[in-house]
């Protein structure tokens, strides 16, 4: 059974169509990276998977269960208490970290610890340790987040979010805000996790890390999956002009391999 | 003609400039609790998904901000007497219309506190199942806190500054016992010399407990 799924979903920002009726299903373990050029929904898809973004149409499944109750028009009505549920059990990662600047690394995993699973403190710090341990940065845990680079905000923004224990991990671009020599510290802990066997769905431009750690790849081209397979299908053997284009533009400088 | 400086009259005059100064705190205390507290209302109102709330919380500050806080208590202590036949204790009166007066400059420091957390905060809490409320209270307002504080404690500077404005309803603020003494002893230039020192000592005491306030607020654990 599939942890995280939606199906049919349509999405509108104003008169823009930018969901189309996206069906997707993630399983228990399974790392899908969700490709497609900029603007082409990949990240309303991400935070739909959430409901940060409540669709327009179309349905949200958590562990099989449809989300939501129906109103008489067909869509479907969220209340709070479900919202922030879901939430707590899929963990996301934001291109711009997101975290509060005004609490310490620890207090930034512990803040979700205390106030939504109500941890003691004492719990609290104890599991942001092990997570900031996970990620490498033990020894930053009493730190602000403004004294860290861009790599160590975001593998402390990924220690915030496993700390929550979720069901699935959201990536959206996680590296592409990150000066390019720290872009492989955070895809080689994106890359632990997905070993570990944890769920996640990863948008990204980074080819190298579809190819070398996603179980299947997703290719969005205006507001619907254009096409899906393994990497080597999606990234090697794409069969539509969009997919080859957009590979072509993301290949086109590179080191011939020796 | 020379003037011959001579302070010493007044030690006669303590007491009654003492209580005028203990007026000016209390009077300039009230009204920054008071008139934060309205200009919270009024900042909370101005982002209410409701437009008719935004509107009368936008009209609320541009009323009270564009009219001279000199006029606002005249308002208070003069016309609202003749229509409501109650007349007001001047304290009473001039804190209500300071507050009124001040809480427009309050809503505008929040507001602009608020506008200057990144919306990512909001989103980086629901994303960790935070309610709106928790989100608010544990993340948000301590980040506006930090930016407004600054302003906060000018604002707060300012109200004492403007509390002696009560002296035209003849409230017995420091500045209007300050004034009597004046008349009484014909002594202008060094009454108001020593009231504009205590003024500006009071004023800096108050800048340096705001500045601490501030290195509090702010998380002074920031400053390495
Ligand atoms: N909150 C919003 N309001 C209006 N338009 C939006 C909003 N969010 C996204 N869009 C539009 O939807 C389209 C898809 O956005 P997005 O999902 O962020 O694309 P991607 O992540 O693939 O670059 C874009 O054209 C964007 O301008
Ligand atoms: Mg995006």
């Amino acid at each position: 059974m599939s942890v995280i799924a939606v199906r049919n979903i349509h999405k509108r920002f104003g008169n823009q169509d930018v969901l189309k009726g996206i069906d997707l299903s993630v399983a228990k373990g399974e790392t899908v990276v969700l490709l497609g050029s900029s603007g082409s929904g990949k990240s309303t898809i991400l935070r739909t998977l959430n409901l940060l973004d409540l669709p327009d149409e179309g349905d949200v499944f958590l562990h099989g269960n449809k989300l939501g109750q129906a109103r008489p028009d067909g869509t479907r009505r969220y209340r709070g208490g479900e919202l922030r549920n879901l939430r707590r059990r899929v963990g996301m990662v934001f291109q711009h970290f997101n975290l509060f600047p005004h609490l310490t690394v620890e207090e930034n995993i512990m803040i979700g610890l205390r106030r939504v699973l109500n941890y003691s403190i004492t719990q609290a710090r104890e599991k942001a340790r092990h997570h900031l341990d996970h990620v490498g940065l033990a020894e930053k845990a009493l730190a602000f987040p403004d004294t860290l680079s861009g790599g160590q905000r975001q593998r402390v923004a990924i220690a915030r979010a496993l700390a929550m224990d979720p069901d699935v991990m959201l990536f959206d671009e996680a590296t592409s805000a990150l000066d390019p020599e720290r872009v492989s510290e955070v895809l080689r802990t994106m890359r632990q996790l997905s070993q570990e066997g944890t769920t996640m769905v990863v948008v990204t431009h980074e080819l190298g890390f579809a190819y070398n750690v996603a179980d299947r790849v997703v290719f969005l081209h205006g507001g619907r999956i254009l096409e899906q397979g393994t990497p080597t299908e999606i990234l090697l053997h794409p069969t539509h002009a969009p997919t080859r284009e957009f590979l072509h533009a993301h290949t086109e400088f590179r080191l011939p391999s020796a | 003609m020379r003037h011959i400086w001579d302070f010493s009259f007044l030690v006669h005059y303590l007491v009654p400039l003492g209580r005028g100064l203990m007026n000016t705190i209390c009077l300039s205390g009230m009204v920054t609790v008071a008139g934060f507290t309205l200009g919270l209302l009024a900042a909370i109102a101005s982002m209410s998904p409701l437009r008719t709330v935004r509107m009368a919380s936008a009209a609320y500050v541009e009323l009270l901000r564009n009219v001279p806080a000199l006029v606002i208590l005249f308002l208070f202590f003069y016309v609202i007497p003749v229509l409501t036949g109650f007349q007001n204790d001047r304290f009473l009166t001039a804190c209500v219309a300071f507050s009124l007066y001040t809480s427009a400059y309050f809503c505008e420091i929040l507001r602009g506190g608020f506008l200057a957390v990144d919306p990512g905060q909001w989103e980086g809490g629901q994303a960790l199942g935070l309610s709106r409320a928790g989100i608010f209270c544990w993340i948000i307002a301590p980040q506006i806190i930090r930016a407004a504080m600054p302003s906060l404690a000018n604002e707060a500077i300012e109200i004492v500054k403007i509390s002696t404005v009560a002296s035209t309803i003849a409230f017995p603020e420091f500045l209007y016992q300050t004034k009597i003494v004046s008349d009484i002893e014909y002594r202008p230039i060094e009454t108001y010399t020593a009231s504009a020192v205590v003024m500006t000592v009071l004023i800096l005491a108050l800048t340096w407990v705001s500045r601490i306030a501030a290195r509090h607020f702010a998380g002074h654990r920031r400053k390495k």
